[in-house]
């Protein structure tokens, strides 16, 4: 027992330590003892003894509970957390298997980079198969140009920039067959939480403008994850099309060979259409900067978005999100423009506008994603409106800023679960976590 | 509840000792008290002015009978403000006494007796002749400078004093040092302690924390106080959120008032009991205003 328990303490604060929480030697034999005075059985003894002896202020408080939460677990939880760890090794070299299938010329795989060839498996399918089009049309049999090959691995790879440059970081595999991570446990819980962990868990209203960049990189990667996750899941049917290649290379000869506008003889794939609905009103002031950010890095990734803010009111504010702006000159823009930023809140009313005016946007393909604490005037006006919604559209996903254990005191949360899925989200890691869970069953 | 030894504390006993003298605390707050004492380590309390830091002191001290010894930290803090200091004025007055009686050097050796000694909090902490609480209050208002010489003071619990030798503790006090979080503490320091944050309370805890302190509040009163509290701190981006030291006077002057209720009245005449910040006060009646306040909790 007393060996056992000393083995989960040492794994432990290897954890931590991956985590940027250094526990000493010495510190690690006064948890020990600290363990030795409380009931072992009880879970949260067990945690409050750990925490007192290793954890040293309240940013590390936050890591560590997580660490806890996904380390000290049932058996069940932990072999199910061995199988995600080992199913995300094996999608790793699943993706790089279908990058090396896919990028290939005349049967010859392309020489790129893991890297590259990982972060090609990522991208959407619809740029995925632009790029694999593109190769197969160059696959012509009468090249005597032997250099072909060679031009042909740079065109991708500047493209696989380009989309860098849009999209952001894709998902890390970086512990692919890395030796120190052999243990599956300490790998999948190092890996889950070790983003950068302090803005992750940061609450979205308090993230100061110093940390605005980093934040617009993560909710960037998130978006991205999102936009593949929604359009994997609602996806209709998929009609075969034809890639022009003759007029894409004319176009792209401008952009130096970097393929990233092709053309279509004919156009044909159902994505599920996106409408996001912000709330922007006084009591989600706090959380502008994270609904503009959102707002902004969902419609770098998905064409078929429509944006729109309330509070009273509805405004339409894809515009302001259409063209390469830097995130700056956006929230500017938008905060300036629009007449309803930081007003009471109608839910109803915003509702109800959209139903009237863009009756369009709303079909059995949209999916409507809400942000907002659930705070609005007229609460019964408000619920009628998403059970109309609610009947016109695929699927309404809720993301709450309102943390959840405040949820069974707020009538309206209440209602309004009841027509969505509704999660907590007022962190980066609730994003993140929404994703994972949400879409990857 | 008498402890003959540290070692008879068990959590269930520690918790009913806190109830009885009126502090309110959970498992989150007892068990790393606990584990302070059990360990003889000291317990380092971080956590925004008010939360009841300073009160785990005077309660422990309570709860075991014993001293509180209380060192008050603040900038330019030194050793001989916390340690010792010889007493410059006697041993003046001594020397103009009996200069013409004797020699030199015995004059000295008289001179730097503990007579002469002013024993400051540590000192005194480490002389006592039972276990003490030892609270340093307000860690972070000193330097690092100070905060390595606690680091020392605080490893053996022994000093030396070039003229008296060295003095050892015979008995370990409980160390509680708090700290409100101003600074970052020196990684040694926080390594010897074990650690204990205490948040702003949940509204469960507030007022049974009201109902302790102030019992001639009634229970809908108390409720609405936690929720006007509660509200202010989570929805509004003071610079001094309010605290449970707050909660506390604004209950009391309700008591005053003979309040059945709180009303927008009553905030109006005691916000400045709630905020000592002038910048808070405005951004208080810009963003919702004694009415605001009272319809946001009336309306949960
Ligand atoms: N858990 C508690 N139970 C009862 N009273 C409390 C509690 N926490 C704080 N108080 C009261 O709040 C006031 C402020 O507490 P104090 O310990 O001085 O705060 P701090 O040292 O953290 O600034 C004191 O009057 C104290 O009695
Ligand atoms: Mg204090």
């Amino acid at each position: 027992m007393q060996n056992y328990i000393e083995n989960s303490i040492a794994r432990f604060v290897h954890i931590l330590r991956h985590l940027g929480i250094q526990v000493s030697i010495l510190e690690t034999i006064t948890s020990l003892q600290a363990l030795a005075l409380v009931d072992i059985l009880n879970r949260h003894h067990v945690k409050m003894a750990l925490s007192a002896t290793m954890v040293k202020n309240r940013d590390q408080q936050e890591i560590f509970d997580q660490a806890f939460e996904s380390f000290f677990v049932a058996p069940e939880i932990k072999k199910e957390q061995e199988q995600v760890w080992e199913e995300k090794q094996a999608e790793g070299q699943r993706l790089l298997e279908e990058a090396e299938t896919d990028l290939a010329y005349k049967g010859e795989t392309l020489d790129l980079t893991e890297k590259e060839k990982l972060y090609y498996a990522q991208l959407p399918e619809e740029e995925k198969r632009k790029i694999r089009e593109y190769l197969s049309a160059s696959s012509v049999p009468d090249d005597r140009y032997d250099r072909f090959k060679p031009t042909l691995e740079y065109q991708v790879r500047g493209s696989l920039r380009y989309w860098k440059q849009r999209l952001g970081e894709a998902e890390d595999y970086h512990h692919l067959g890395d030796p120190e991570m052999d243990d599956p446990v300490i790998a999948s819980i190092v890996d889950e939480l070790s983003e950068d962990s302090s803005i992750l868990y940061e609450d979205m209203k308090r993230i100061g403008e110093r940390d605005l960049p980093k934040v617009t990189n993560m909710l960037k990667r998130l978006s991205r994850k999102l936009a593949t996750m929604i359009s994997r899941r609602y996806r209709m049917s998929k009609k075969a099309v034809k890639l022009d290649l003759r007029r894409s290379i004319k176009a792209n000869v401008r952009y130096g060979g970097a393929i990233f506008k092709l053309h279509y003889k004919q156009k044909r794939i159902q994505k599920p259409k996106v409408l996001l609905i912000c709330d922007v009103s006084g009591s989600m002031s706090r959380y502008a900067a994270f609904v503009i950010q959102f707002i902004y890095g969902l419609s770098a990734v998905m064409k078929n978005i429509e944006s729109f803010i309330f509070a009273e009111e509805l405004e339409h504010v894809s515009a302001f999100f259409d063209t390469r702006q830097p995130f700056e000159d956006t929230m500017v823009k938008l905060i300036g423009k629009s007449r309803i930023w930081g007003k009471g809140t109608n839910m109803g009313n915003a509702l109800y506008a959209l139903r009237e005016q863009y009756p369009l946007l709303l079909t059995s393909n949209t999916v409507v994603i809400i942000v907002s604490d659930t705070k609005t005037l007229e609460i019964d006006f408000a619920e009628d409106e998403l059970i109309k919604l609610k009947r016109s559209v695929k699927d309404i996903l809720w993301l709450n800023t309102l943390p959840q254990d405040e949820w069974k005191n707020v009538p309206s949360v209440q209602k309004f679960k009841r027509y969505s899925q509704m999660y907590e989200c007022y962190t980066l890691a609730h994003l993140e976590r929404i994703i994972r869970t949400q879409f990857l069953r | 509840m008498k402890y003959d030894k540290l070692t008879s504390i068990t959590i269930e006993k520690l918790h009913q000792d806190f109830e009885k003298t009126g502090y309110i605390a959970e498992d989150d707050i007892i068990v790393p008290v606990y584990l302070a004492l059990r360990l003889e380590k000291p317990i380092l309390i971080t956590g925004a002015p008010g939360v009841g830091k300073t009160e785990i002191a005077k309660v422990l001290a309570s709860v075991f009978k014993t001293d509180l010894i209380r060192l008050q930290c603040y900038e330019g803090l030194d050793e001989n403000k916390a340690l010792y200091e010889w007493n410059y004025q006697r041993q003046l007055i001594k020397i103009q006494l009996i200069k013409e009686v004797t020699s030199e050097e015995m004059v000295e050796q008289d001179l730097f007796s503990r007579d002469y000694l002013l024993e400051r909090p540590l000192l005194r902490a480490i002389q006592a002749p039972k276990k003490t609480v030892l609270l340093i209050d307000e860690i972070d208002k000193t330097d690092e400078e100070f905060e390595a010489f606690l680091f020392e003071v605080l490893s053996d619990f022994q000093v030396s004093i070039p003229e008296l030798g060295t003095i050892k503790a015979n008995f370990i006090p409980m160390v509680v040092l708090t700290n409100n979080g101003e600074r970052e503490l020196s990684d040694g320091l926080k390594r010897r302690c074990v650690y204990l944050y205490i948040d702003f309370p949940s509204i469960e805890k507030e007022l049974k924390i009201i109902k302790v302190k102030v019992p001639e509040v009634n229970d809908r009163l108390a409720e609405d106080i936690a929720l006007a509290v509660h509200y202010m701190r989570h929805e509004l981006d003071f610079k001094k959120k309010p605290s449970i030291s707050e909660t506390l006077d604004l209950s009391n002057a309700l008591v005053l008032f003979n309040a059945e209720r709180l009303e927008p009245e009553h905030i109006k005449r005691t916000i400045n009991l709630l905020l000592k910040d002038k910048e808070d006060i405005d951004l208080f009646y810009k963003e919702l205003g004694p009415d605001g306040l009272i319809e946001k909790i009336r309306r949960r």
